[in-house]
């Protein structure tokens, strides 16, 4: 029966990240037939060269990007949620895209003095600066403090840190600089060069199928930390493995798409809803699965309006993951995994 | 004798070691030219006979670029001895992209507005832009906000060159395939009014209108220095406070900044002069009306019209500024080509303001951006 619904689910998943897919090299602000989307794709004549490059250096790359970061954002919540015992947790919480944003905030707003021009590669650069400096006081953290919910909190704190240098760094900016920052928190999977996407999704696949290694301790901790630790787990390693593998696929998101936030926190909780089990087994490559086939979708309801502009994902986002996680609130005492 | 020998040789070795290195070197280089700027320090202009060099220079690090072009007629060929690192562009433009709307003003007063194929915020233009008449039929496109362009379109619409600011790189995403030159237009950079108008020159050469850019540089520099000598001298300088509080913070323009810089070229003694930012100072209510207490005229721009109603409610204690009395002046930015003439044209800014500070001095007046508020 498991069996089953998890290959009902997966089948499922893939057939809205096909067609979403599908949606997203057909729509854009360039009204581009299908025949020459195909075309552009396969190397064929086209009417217009500039084609060739709207579809293979613009909209490939976005969508490629759209299914690596929800992906990547969909697992690291799953890992959030378990490391830490708490459905809400995700990948925002332990304020590392807020490292990130405050890595993002220096560039923009500051070191505009110090370089001529503020470069999508120094942003690049700034963002995982950020990131990765908080997950690294995370890890030092995990050494220090032996419960998961306290370390939770410190980065709940960590993030409020690091939110107050963000306003003070936006009150003596410039209303350019201000406007600029504002728009990058809004989220994009447009950011990512095809020449970039190698690299991109060379991390971001590495670090999901080193979460794999971690499915045999996250189940043993379903059942709580005490009897992980009666089981043989060696707790903090595994939490600290969690936290550097959701960490870093957190980093590496945001620095290219900015913070997107709502799709690791969701996910998890439609995997399990449409698997109705929590064995990390199949919940983690289905979460992946899932979580690529939302990204998609909210890059597709992002091109939508076409010529008239483009929806900020951060605006996309909720309007998927607010629904679901009221669902979860409300019906929770029915929900198994709350049981 | 010995010593003549001796001299030949060593100029003889001389002259060897410099054609070797020259014959060694892939690159000649620039050889001298005129320089066409005069006022701007951002932007350096060299006529090299067969191509035009614009240098903008990086207004942080001094001896520093920002980028650098070879501005070459489309009908010549490609000269060999472009300087290094130079980005070649093919003049004029045929068909461009122009992110901002105060550039579109320009380029249509240089008689060139159907070069621009498309426009970046095209629903700020006013209907005092021309610009608006052609996004309205459609002879323009609308590529969206200049910080979130439309990047299919800009790709598709195959444009020689794209005009942008460097603060707009971030927003640049896959804009470089399209093939098209990126224009650095940092003219907002300048810290001169004259310095800032000067880039119509460069705007010339892009578009091939070279000499109509120097008669309307030439005209708004003389204008510009009548008016500031017409009030060089005067006894009197009113002191000049500027925008507002909007959120428990009230921006002032720096000492060295433009506005500031314009005030006192108008006659004005601005309060904050002695600050050596070039930036906006932030400062809170009280620090303002220490210094502004007896201000004489109180300058206030929005985005809108706006009523002493409206300032009130944002100061809570304008009242203790004097010239919130009978010094209060307001501009509607949107309605009025306040930030359009700022740019090329500081001269007609310059006469407004001395119309305010100033309204004895013949040849100026007041209205086209600001009106007193009773």
């Amino acid at each position: 029966m498991t069996g089953t619904r998890t290959r009902v689910s997966v089948w499922a998943a893939l057939a809205v990240l096909l067609a979403t897919t599908v949606g997203c090299l057909l729509l854009g602000s360039v009204d581009i037939p299908a025949a020459d989307v195909w075309r552009a794709l396969t190397g064929g004549e086209l009417p217009r060269e500039s084609w060739r490059v709207i579809v293979c250096e613009t909209r490939v790359p976005a969508t490629l990007t759209a299914m690596l970061a929800g992906a990547s954002l969909a697992v690291a919540g799953l890992l959030m949620q378990t490391t830490f015992d708490n459905p809400l947790a995700g990948p925002s919480i332990l304020g590392i895209s807020t490292g990130a944003s405050l890595g993002v905030a220096v560039v923009m707003l500051a070191a505009g003095t110090i370089v001529p021009v503020v470069t999508r590669d120094l942003v690049l650069v700034g963002a995982l600066i950020g990131a990765l400096a908080v997950m690294g006081l995370l890890l030092a953290m995990s050494s220090l403090v032996r419960s998961a919910t306290m370390l939770l909190i410190v980065g709940i704190l960590i993030g409020y840190l690091a939110s107050s240098a963000i306003a003070l760094l936006n009150f003596f900016s410039s209303r350019d600089g201000v406007h600029s920052y504002v728009i990058w928190g809004l989220g994009n999977f447009g950011g990512v060069r095809m020449a970039d996407i190698p690299l991109f999704a060379g991390a971001n696949i590495t670090l999901i199928l080193a979460s794999l290694l971690c499915i045999k301790p996250l189940n043993a901790l379903l059942l709580g930390q005490q009897y992980a630790e009666s089981a043989g787990v060696n707790v903090r390693l595994w939490r600290n493995a969690a936290l550097l593998i959701s960490g870093a696929l957190t980093a590496a998101v945001t620095a290219w798409c900015g913070p997107v936030g709502f799709i690791g926190l969701v996910v998890p909780h439609i995997a399990r809803l449409a698997l109705h089990t929590s064995n990390h087994r199949s919940l983690l490559p289905v979460t992946a699965v899932f979580g690529a086939a939302v990204g998609v979708m909210c890059q597709l309801l992002s091109v939508a309006p076409g010529q008239y502009g483009v929806i900020p994902v951060n605006a996309i986002t909720p309007v998927i993951g607010v629904p679901v996680i009221i669902y979860i609130i409300v019906c929770r005492r029915s929900i198994f995994y709350f049981r | 004798m010995r010593h003549t020998i001796s001299t030949t040789i060593l100029s003889a070795l001389t002259l060897l070691a410099g054609s070797c290195s020259q014959a060694g070197s892939s690159h000649v280089g620039p050889v001298g030219g005129d320089t066409l700027t005069r006022q701007a320090e951002v932007l350096t202009m060299i006529d090299r006979g067969t191509y035009v060099q614009a240098d903008v220079a990086d207004p942080w690090h001094e001896g520093r670029l920002l980028a650098r072009y070879a501005l070459v007629h489309r009908d010549s060929m490609m000269p060999d001895n472009l300087p290094e690192g130079a980005t070649a562009v093919r003049v004029p433009l045929e068909r461009s992209v122009v992110y901002a709307t105060i550039h579109t003003g320009a380029i249509a007063e240089l008689g060139a507005i159907d070069r621009i194929a498309a426009v970046a915020d095209g629903e700020w233009l006013t209907d005092s832009d021309p610009a608006r008449r052609l996004l309205d039929e459609g002879r323009i496109t609308n590529i969206g906000s200049s910080t979130a362009p439309l990047i299919e379109t800009v790709i598709d619409l195959q444009p020689d060159a794209i005009l942008l600011s460097p603060y707009e790189s971030m927003s640049r995403g896959g804009i470089e395939t399209a093939g098209a030159k990126l224009i650095e237009m940092a003219d907002y950079m300048e810290l001169s009014p004259t310095g800032r108008a000067e880039w119509i020159l460069l705007l010339g050469y892009l578009y091939g209108r070279e000499e109509r850019a120097r008669e309307i540089y030439n005209s708004v520099t003389d204008r510009y220095e009548a008016l500031r000598a017409a009030v060089a001298g005067v006894a009197k300088r009113p002191q000049v406070l500027t925008e507002r509080l909007t959120s428990g913070v009230w921006y002032v323009p720096g000492g060295q900044s433009y506005m500031a810089r314009l005030i006192t070229d108008a006659g004005g003694d601005y309060l904050w002069a002695d600050r050596t930012e070039t930036g906006s100072i932030p400062l809170d209510e009280a620090a303002v009306i220490d210094r502004a207490a007896d201000a004489d005229i109180w300058l206030v721009k929005d985005a809108k019209d706006i009523s002493r109603d409206v300032i009130a409610a944002d100061v809570p204690h304008a009242d203790a500024i004097k010239a919130w009395r009978d010094g209060l002046w307001t501009c509607n930015s949107l309605a009025t080509p306040f930030y359009n003439d700022l740019a090329f044209h500081p001269e007609r800014v310059l006469a407004e303001y001395i119309g305010i500070f100033h309204p004895d001095t013949p040849g100026v007046s007041t209205g086209r951006y600001f009106k007193k508020l009773k």
